[in-house]
């Protein structure tokens, strides 16, 4: 359930990469609203959560083996498609995209291309 | 004293530069754009046409009427994001009868995966295509197993234990792989001849397409690099129609028509266990440069297609069944040469470069200890 700290998103996988969250394709999650300072200090604490964010929470809370298929330093790894209500993340600012409630977040592995 | 030290021990990046771009669809410049692919930004649906509309002319570039004379398609599937959108445009595009124009018309469709059995998992894999073949109900399922490579060689042993000591018998990672997947394109050109068909179609997309380039020239397989595109073998034209897309939008193409990739691949350990192989190695260079230069990797397909080998050779290779060089183009190794002549039933005449350096890894501190090498059946017999 949504509160003021948290926003209810929907996340959901697929080209194989559900395998590396417990083999479920779709999950709903409450995401804290406010993000921390990342390792890098790049980015501050306190700033709304962002796909950055969501990506570390993600490897902290869901991610259940393989890091190194999914995450490559603060962002996925190279071959790993990510739309943001059905687009393409690289047209909504990647990692600096504010999340907003019922967003709707895909990822999805190109990975095995045969 | 002047310094050229550019802010002390911190490390200089230049901050990523996020171009500008219209949001609008560059095809029908009206809708808000959903996938940017190579600089270029589209609408959902103008890239899901986009997709078919470059299948279609793959399609109608290598099947002409001068070389469609047989009413049977044959598809390599694999399970993977490219061969499993391959069937469905098949499906959709050129088995319908809505869409069957008078150029191409196929009574059956068979749809050929090779599996090994060795591997943990593959019955599971087996279940799941299975079920994936079985939603395209005009389509024929041919699973066959990559120990028969070894079927009827008249090996002691099974044809599992025989393609077990082929790998084992491999002097490196990278030629383990390698062996591995000539075996496989072998099985798939063999089978669809068997089946009837003069076509067969493979899954690669440019991203996977690339891949392959580079891999092969990397392991010396430079002179038949065009192969790789397009090759003809035992009457059988193997071609990729998916050479023209991207892995993003074929990714993208799949999610939105919810087809779904058998995912049993991903987690999969290489046959190995480790990511030491040349091919590992060109695929996470491919993947990082697509992310950062998407059109590098068209680039490699389209170059690569303008390399044309030196001279014609009539000789084929008794391993890959590619054209070789001619002895005097080449020289064989002395490691190759001596364990050939000690060990195997081929003559070194009958290999092709790549296929020696396969098998002997001239370079492999392990070549002169190097184990006789395992031959698939069609190398020890003439049955084209």
């Amino acid at each position: 359930m949504a509160s003021d700290e948290t926003i209810n998103v929907k996340i959901e996988f697929g080209g194989g990469a559900e395998l590396l969250f417990g083999n479920i394709r779709s999950h709903n999650i409450a995401l804290p609203s406010k993000a921390p300072a990342t390792a890098n200090k790049a980015k501050q604490e306190g700033r709304p959560a962002d796909i950055t964010f969501l990506i570390d929470w993600m490897k902290e809370n869901m991610l259940k083996e393989r890091e190194e298929l999914f995450i490559e330093g603060e962002t996925v790894r190279p071959g790993i498609l990510v739309l943001i209500n059905d687009v393409d993340w690289e047209l909504e600012g990647e990692g600096d995209y504010v999340i907003q409630a019922k967003d709707e977040i895909v990822f999805i592995s190109t990975l095995h291309g045969g | 004293m002047a310094s050229c030290e550019i802010g002390g021990n911190e490390e200089a990046l230049m901050p990523k530069r996020r171009k500008i771009r219209s949001r609008s669809c560059i095809k029908c410049k009206g809708e808000k754009g959903h996938l940017l692919v190579r600089g270029l930004v589209y609408c959902k649906t103008c890239l899901q046409a986009l997709v078919v509309q470059n299948f279609k002319k793959s399609i109608n570039e290598c099947i002409t009427p001068a070389t469609s004379s047989s009413t049977v398609l044959a598809v390599g599937y694999s399970g993977g994001l490219g061969s499993t959108l391959l069937l469905h445009l098949v499906a959709q595009s050129l088995v319908s009868n809505s869409q069957r124009t008078r150029r191409h018309r196929w009574d059956e469709v068979h749809v050929i995966h090779v599996h090994d059995p060795s591997i943990p998992g593959d019955e599971d894999t087996l279940a799941k295509i299975e079920s994936a073949v079985a939603a395209y109900p005009s389509f024929h399922l041919t699973l066959v197993p990559l120990d028969q490579s070894f079927a009827g060689g008249g090996y002691e042993g099974s044809p599992a234990s025989s393609l077990h000591t082929f790998r084992s018998n491999m002097p490196t990672q990278t030629a383990t792989t390698d062996g591995t997947r000539l075996l496989t394109r072998r099985l798939l050109e063999r089978t669809s001849k068997s089946l009837g068909a003069t076509h067969l179609l493979l899954g690669r997309s440019m991203s996977s397409l690339s891949m392959s380039l580079l891999s092969s020239v990397c392991l010396g397989r430079g002179f038949t690099i065009a192969d790789e595109r397009q090759s003809s073998s035992g009457g059988v034209i193997s071609f990729n129609p998916l050479k023209d897309l991207g892995s993003k939008e074929c990714a993208a193409y799949a999610w939105w028509n919810n087809i779904q990739v058998i995912s049993s691949q991903i987690t999969r350990p290489s046959l190995t266990g480790t990511s030491g192989e040349i091919q590992e190695l060109t695929r996470a260079f491919i993947t990082g440069l697509e992310k950062d230069y998407p059109s590098t990797v068209s680039t490699i397909v389209k170059t690569c297609a303008k390399v044309v080998a030196k001279g014609d050779s009539e000789s084929e290779c008794r391993l890959c069944s590619r054209r070789m060089q001619t002895q005097g183009e080449r020289a064989s190794s002395p490691a190759m040469i001596a364990i050939t002549a000690r060990k195997t039933q081929l003559p070194v005449q009958d290999l092709c470069y790549a296929c020696e350096t396969m098998l002997t890894s001239a370079n492999s501190k392990s070549a002169v200890d190097t184990l006789p090498p395992l031959f698939p059946v069609w190398a020890l017999v003439d049955d084209d």
